[in-house]
């Protein structure tokens, strides 16, 4: 074996300046069992590096991922429907939201604006209490004018009957 | 571009990345649980593979970015990792030379353990699942030459380990 030709290889891969397979050459080199003295140091490197390389799983990982798929695919197709469902409903929701809103806004207008109607009653009341005075008066003044024409129909009675009294009185001449 | 199958392009790809989970992670259960979510995120992200130029860096990826997710949240919790995997070897006795073979090897495992993540990433990626460069750029999502200069402090740091302990 050219031990030369290994030396050169391993200076190069200190330096990281071979190849993958010249790489692996190294390795099979050091995985004989007849390595000379001065090299043997660097043996444990390689059988290790080597040895890292069978390293496996255990044997059921495949099927306990395969049967994990299953259930996270369950698990997203559950969260599809849900998530179908939400975006199907979330139109009414926002609907019946809407009309909420508009309700509450309203009873509220409505509630300040009896609020501001209770906060002058006084003044509202004394204008109703005058509005009847006023219509009182007037009553009274029409009921005054009224006796006032009573009264002046009775004396223009008294007075229709003064010709009728001279009529009589010619007629029993 | 050819389609992407989950059983013949994704799943085989299983192993390499508990390797490199365990790697970071130094933790079994951790490295498996994180391959399986990986997995799982792959399938949920399906409708998508069609534009992944390479599914096997992306996979990677996801995989390097949830080890290192747990890393974060172990560091948290203020809780140090398992190094202690192959602390007994160095008290262990040599009866034979195939036991001796084991400890020298768990010794390289230590000294590989012990370097900082990214560089033990790139060692795995590199030396133990024969990568190019091109592609562990692409899953450390860093430069050729990052991940040249990363792997060469690396096996700068082995090669003085190995010559001085002569393991």
């Amino acid at each position: 074996m050219n031990f030369e030709y290994i030396e050169q290889l391993l200076n190069r891969y200190w330096q990281c300046d071979t190849t993958l397979e010249e790489e692996q050459i190294l390795r099979s080199f050091f995985s004989q069992p007849d390595i000379p003295l001065h090299l043997k140091q660097y043996a444990p490197l390689f059988q290790y590096q080597h040895e890292e390389s069978l390293v496996k799983l255990s044997d059921n990982f495949e099927s306990r991922v395969l049967t994990s798929l299953e259930d996270n695919t369950d698990v997203s197709t559950r969260k599809s429907i849900w998530q179908s469902l939400i975006n199907n409903v979330s139109p009414l929701f926002k609907a019946a939201a809407s009309i909420a809103l508009i309700i509450t806004i309203g009873n509220t207008t409505e509630h300040v604006v009896q609020r501001q109607a209770v906060s002058q009653p006084e003044m509202s009341n004394t204008y109703v209490r005058q509005e009847n005075i006023s219509a009182r008066i007037k009553v009274i003044d029409e009921s005054k004018s009224a006796t006032i024409a009573q009264v002046d129909s009775v004396v223009a009675g008294q007075q229709d009957y003064q010709p009728t009294l001279q009529q009589n009185n010619e007629i029993i001449r | 571009m050819k389609e992407i199958n989950f059983r013949t392009d994704i799943l085989p790809l299983k192993d390499r990345l508990f390797k490199m989970s365990l790697r970071i992670t130094q933790n079994n259960e951790e490295a498996e649980d994180i391959v399986q979510e990986t997995l799982i995120r792959l399938w949920n992200e399906r409708s998508k593979w069609q534009l992944i130029s390479n599914i096997v860096s992306y996979s990677m990826t996801i995989c390097r970015n949830l080890s290192l997710d747990y890393l974060r949240h172990k560091e948290n919790q203020n809780i140090t990792l398992n190094s202690s995997l192959h602390d007994c070897a160095d008290s262990m006795p040599m009866p034979d030379e195939a036991l001796q073979n084991d400890e020298r090897q768990a010794s390289v495992a230590k000294i590989i353990n012990n370097l900082p993540e990214k560089q033990r990433t790139v060692v795995q990626l590199r030396d133990i699942e024969g990568m190019s460069y091109k592609e562990i750029a692409s899953i450390l999502e860093i430069s050729e030459s990052d991940v040249k200069v990363t792997l060469y402090r690396a096996r700068e740091v082995l090669r003085k380990r190995l010559e001085i302990h002569k393991l």
